[in-house]
């Protein structure tokens, strides 16, 4: 009795510290810039209270997600913007990345990437357009992801353990669809 | 009747025209630079395999019933038409696909990990309009980031792809992008269009009896095709995959969060330089999704559900 209670704040610490050690390096927080005036807010809500306003292309520090919205970090102050105000940006080649074979050429120009597929950094072949070229049809492979198939049955005791119930939504329109009306109408 | 005739039978073709397939990175789809001559054999295959291309396909009637939250969009009648392959054929060609992939890749060793992303595939591709295809999922041996969707219902992601994942949502997401892939039948589309080009290509040989300037004509043609519908059919990928994610009780955003997540991997890391050089690039995908959710999600909640570790 006296051990444990001992023993759980000591692992506790121990777990903390752990996660810190894996937390901190080679992974800064993800960063994106404003694509948009936006409002930050103190909760991830439309009506929630306002905390500061963020200028198109202002750059902020991404914390997490919740739903459609991000926390992020600007100077010193937090709050809630919608996830698709923000682009995330790329990071500069680091790490186990940067260890990586020369990047192949961009196929936008050439249309083909390499020969053979270039080898990763774990040495197993990229999954590139070369290597699915040659790649060859796995019987065994082919068996096993029939045999892996659930049922519709199997789906719905899924669904229905996990609380998830089928909802009725129309699809997107295709926000550019009429554009392409207007245009194709002037043009005739 | 070419000379090539139609004697050929399509599953002694399915192999030849598979390689033309996985030289246009046939995957997550678009945007790929397709050669004149990739799709010159891709048509000449086709051309000479199909017999009638005004055949119905059979066992595709929409399943509205079985499917909850299922909209019959007048786009899908009009894929079935296009395509003019019958399904038997469309599962052909699929199996051969996958088993391509798999020839590449083999499936990841964790039976637990495999059924539980056949579990959120198969109740994903539930609430769109081909509940009834063989839907299988299988996460494959690659550390590179990627998801393929072969024909008739064969879902693959990579290990890779699977690691960035962060929840269930998240899965379901990029599954649900596989999935509409499947639906709106955009790979059968593609093929559908080579053999389009040929018949076209043909026509001309009969008038002129020569090839003079064809390469040219062949490639413009082939190349606004490539371009114009790949990214379309990648944008509408997305935004069936947010409804579908939606439609399943999970948290539409998750695909979106996934093409955040991809959209600050560096650009030059090679594991998603297919997937980068094959889909119009995530920061134009979000707008693009941006723009065609506007306020429709507003104060909808979904599921984030918590995902299997990676083995």
């Amino acid at each position: 009795m006296k051990a444990a209670r001992i023993l759980v704040p000591g692992l506790a610490i121990l777990a903390l510290a752990i996660a810190l050690a894996h937390a901190s390096p080679a992974s800064p927080a993800p960063t994106g810039t404003l694509v948009r005036n936006e409002v930050m807010r103190r909760e991830p809500f439309t009506d929630a209270r306002a905390v500061m306003t963020l200028r198109t292309r202002a750059r902020v520090t991404i914390l997490e997600r919740r739903g459609a919205w991000y926390r992020v970090g600007s100077g010193r102050r937090t709050g809630w913007i919608r996830m698709l105000s923000l682009r995330t940006m790329a990071r500069p080649m680091a790490g186990a990345a940067a260890s990586n074979p020369a990047p192949r050429a961009p196929s936008t120009q050439t249309g083909r990437s390499g020969t053979g597929g270039l080898v990763s950094t774990t040495g197993i072949r990229a999954l590139d357009e070369g290597t699915l070229r040659a790649a060859v049809f796995h019987e065994t492979e082919s068996i096993r992801l029939e045999a892996q198939a659930v049922s519709t049955a199997q789906a719905l005791r899924y669904a229905s353990d996990r609380g998830l119930a089928a909802r009725s939504l129309p699809y997107l329109p295709d926000p550019a669809a009429a554009a392409r009306t207007s245009t194709r109408s002037t043009r005739q | 009747m070419t000379p090539r005739g139609a004697v050929v039978s399509a599953r002694a073709l399915i192999p030849t025209l598979l390689v033309a397939l996985g030289a246009a990175g046939f995957l997550l789809g678009a945007g790929i630079a397709v050669h004149a001559d990739l799709w010159s054999s891709m048509g000449r295959i086709l051309g000479s395999s199909r017999t009638d291309t005004s055949a119905a396909i059979p066992g595709t009637a929409l399943p509205g019933t079985a499917a909850p939250g299922a909209d019959s969009s007048p786009l899908w009648g009009l894929a079935r038409t296009m395509t003019g392959f019958r399904e038997e054929e469309e599962l052909a060609i699929g199996r051969e696909v996958a088993g391509r992939i798999l020839g590449a890749a083999p499936l990841v060793a964790d039976s637990a990990l495999q059924e539980r992303v056949n579990l959120v595939g198969r109740w994903v591709a539930l609430q769109g309009e081909r509940p009834d295809l063989p839907w299988r999922f299988g996460v494959i041996e690659s550390e590179d980031v990627n998801a393929f969707a072969a024909p008739g219902g064969a879902i693959l992601i990579t290990r890779g792809l699977y690691r960035k994942l962060t929840s269930e949502a998240e899965l379901a997401g990029v599954l649900a992008h596989e999935i509409a892939h499947v639906i709106a039948r955009h790979h059968l589309k593609l093929l559908q269009q080579g053999a389009l080009l040929e018949a076209g290509v043909e026509a001309v040989i009969a008038r002129d009896g020569g090839r003079q300037d064809l390469a040219r004509w062949i490639g413009t043609g082939a190349e606004l095709f490539a371009r114009g519908l790949d990214r379309g059919a990648e944008h509408e990928a997305d935004r069936m995959a947010v409804i579908l994610s939606a439609r399943a009780g999970f948290d539409p955003y998750g695909l979106p969060a996934v093409l955040q997540e991809i959209g600050h991997a560096a650009a030059g890391d090679a594991r998603v330089a297919l997937l980068f050089s094959t889909h119009p690039r995530p920061a134009d995908r979000l707008t693009h999704l941006d723009r065609a959710i506007g306020t429709r999600l507003e104060g909808f909640r979904g599921s984030t559900g918590v995902l299997l570790p990676t083995p």
